[in-house]
């Protein structure tokens, strides 16, 4: 689905994603987990086209998109839902998820709203005012109606009271099994692990793992040195 | 005395006016951010083309309203594809983009006044006066209460019920998302100069048959036309709506009071700066006061 090859970038002249190398194919779940600051983010936007890499090559569907604008890969089926800032506040739910929808000849929102109950009761309320898990929810909404074959979800989990995160999960589940791959960046990650196939470990902008999931949840040096402390690796 | 039906009469076609030109700044400013200067030039190349059309070429003057809209909002188009289109993709910051208009605005008007020269002009047309609850209102004014009120229904279809003004919400919302949604930004953008542009030109005709022509008609109105916009609440569009009536309504009735107390009714113009200034000290955010508004 996605192969990204020794990608490096960053905001001008501060080199933030360093070298990374990774990969996903159809269906799959794959989480990037890492400190706070490392560059997961960058990495996302990098991929996103919403930030231009100084080397390496990305590959979307056999297709060189190294370079492609945001609009272009939305085309071409990529969705992204960003850490902050993911829907638009005074747009309401239902215009939210009509812009989702904005390239689709007949875009189905009954669908969508089977699949997100939750927002249909708040159809006309403005996006600003939802909760952060139905805020979460709703982003999530808006970027699967453009029915992309790959979703970069940037820490969906983020702030939400841990039931939350847990439904937010399965949800991520389902998408990934029924609707489109799934990279997903998170600092839950135990719960993210839980659902994910493959991870990865990112620390101050290099890959430092990669491996299946289970296997990342128990490794032993694995937990202790990134995954025990949000912040441990804080450079 | 100063609440006579005729200064109501007078108050609604001067706030009828600056509508059109703030609904056109407030489109500009929310979805480019930054405050459109040349706004004022867009007002007076709509009232001089229509002047072509009616006065030069002898057609009624209703043809020149409609070529003053075209003509306008193309040349809204094309002065973002020239000139802030190409800021926009360098990264430039609001304060490049002002200076720019302001720029480009002092470039139109020296062609208008090359072009026409400084004299007064007025446009042809046959006018009616008729009675009305003790004052008088000319036919050209119901035209411009009516087609104003129009208008902004227009609008606020346009905003809330078209695909398009939706997405002119969204990338005035987050233009990030907009983008990631797949939204033609740069699409939207020229229908945002398009229309926005063509109120302008649409008001200085309005203006210009209410009054008369001179390269300085958008000039003279910017000023209570960008208090309008503050007044109304930043970026808020029906904020603004009722700004340009409040200040159409306080310009005609402190003129009245000018006059009953004897002062020159030259202090006209200070009336919006008065305004503007009283807003800024009491209620910053203006009328529609939260932060962001549609
Ligand atoms: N727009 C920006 N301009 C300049 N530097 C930035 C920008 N955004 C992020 N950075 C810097 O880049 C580095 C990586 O940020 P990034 O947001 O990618 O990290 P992250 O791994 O997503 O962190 P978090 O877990 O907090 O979301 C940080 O040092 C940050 O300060
Ligand atoms: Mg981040």
């Amino acid at each position: 689905m996605l192969t990204v090859e020794s990608l490096s970038s960053g905001y001008g002249q501060m080199n933030v994603v360093n070298d990374i190398s990774i990969n996903i194919s159809q269906g799959e779940i794959v989480v990037i987990i890492g400190p706070n600051g490392c560059g997961k983010s960058t990495l996302l936007k990098t991929i996103f086209g919403l930030i231009k890499p100084y080397s390496g090559k990305m590959i979307f569907k056999g297709e060189d998109i190294t370079g492609s604008r945001p609009f272009d890969l939305v085309g071409k089926g990529m969705g992204f839902v960003p850490q902050i800032d993911n829907v638009f506040p005074n747009l309401s739910v239902m215009e939210n998820i009509e812009m989702g929808g904005y390239l689709e000849k007949k875009p189905d929102f009954s669908e969508i709203f089977d699949f997100f109950p939750i927002l249909h009761d708040k159809k006309k309320e403005k996006a600003r005012s939802l909760s952060g898990g139905e805020r979460q929810m709703l982003a999530m909404a808006r970027a699967l109606m453009t029915r992309p074959g790959l979703i970069l979800l940037d820490e969906p989990s983020a702030g939400l009271a841990p039931k939350m995160v847990g439904m937010l999960m399965e949800k991520i589940k389902e998408i990934g099994k029924t609707r489109s791959s799934v990279i997903l960046v998170e600092q839950n990650v135990k719960s993210a692990l839980s659902i994910a196939d493959r991870g990865y470990i990112m620390v101050m902008g290099r890959k430092v793992f990669e491996g299946k999931a289970d296997e990342i949840l128990d490794h032993k040096e694995i937990g202790r040195l990134y995954l025990g402390k949000k912040d441990a690796c804080e450079p | 005395m100063p609440f006579s039906s005729q200064i109501i009469i007078n108050s609604m076609v001067t706030g009828s006016i600056y509508v059109l030109i703030a609904i056109g700044l407030t489109m500009i400013y929310k979805v480019l951010k930054f405050a459109n200067f040349m706004h004022a030039e867009l007002v007076t190349f709509g009232a001089y083309m229509a002047y072509i059309i009616n006065v030069s070429l002898g057609m009624d003057l209703v043809y020149g309203l409609i070529i003053a809209f075209l003509l306008t909002g193309i040349l809204g188009i094309i002065t973002d594809r020239l000139v802030f289109k190409k800021l926009r993709s360098k990264g430039s910051d609001v304060i490049s983009m002002m200076i720019a208009s302001i720029g480009i605005g002092l470039l139109v008007r020296q062609i208008i006044q090359e072009s026409w020269g400084p004299q007064l002009r007025w446009y042809e047309f046959q006018d009616t006066t008729y009675d009305f609850l003790g004052g008088s209102i000319t036919g050209l004014q119901i035209f411009i209460l009516i087609s104003s009120t129009l208008l902004i229904f227009l609008l606020h279809f346009l905003f809330m019920k078209t695909r398009t003004g939706k997405a002119m919400r969204a990338i005035s919302d987050n233009p990030q998302l907009a983008m990631a949604c797949g939204i033609d930004t740069e699409n939207i953008l020229l229908w945002v100069w398009f229309i926005g542009g063509g109120l302008a030109g649409i008001a200085g005709v309005f203006r210009g048959a209410d009054t008369r022509l001179v390269p300085l008609l958008g000039w003279e109105i910017l000023l209570p036309a960008f208090a309008v916009v503050i007044l109304g609440g930043i970026g808020s569009f029906y904020g603004a709506i009722i700004a340009a009536y409040v200040l159409g309504f306080s310009e005609n009735i402190g003129v009245a009071v000018l006059s009953e107390l004897s002062i020159s009714t030259g202090y006209r113009p200070a009336i919006a700066f008065i305004i503007l200034i009283l807003v800024l000290i009491l209620r910053p955010s203006g009328i529609m006061g939260t932060k962001e508004e549609t």
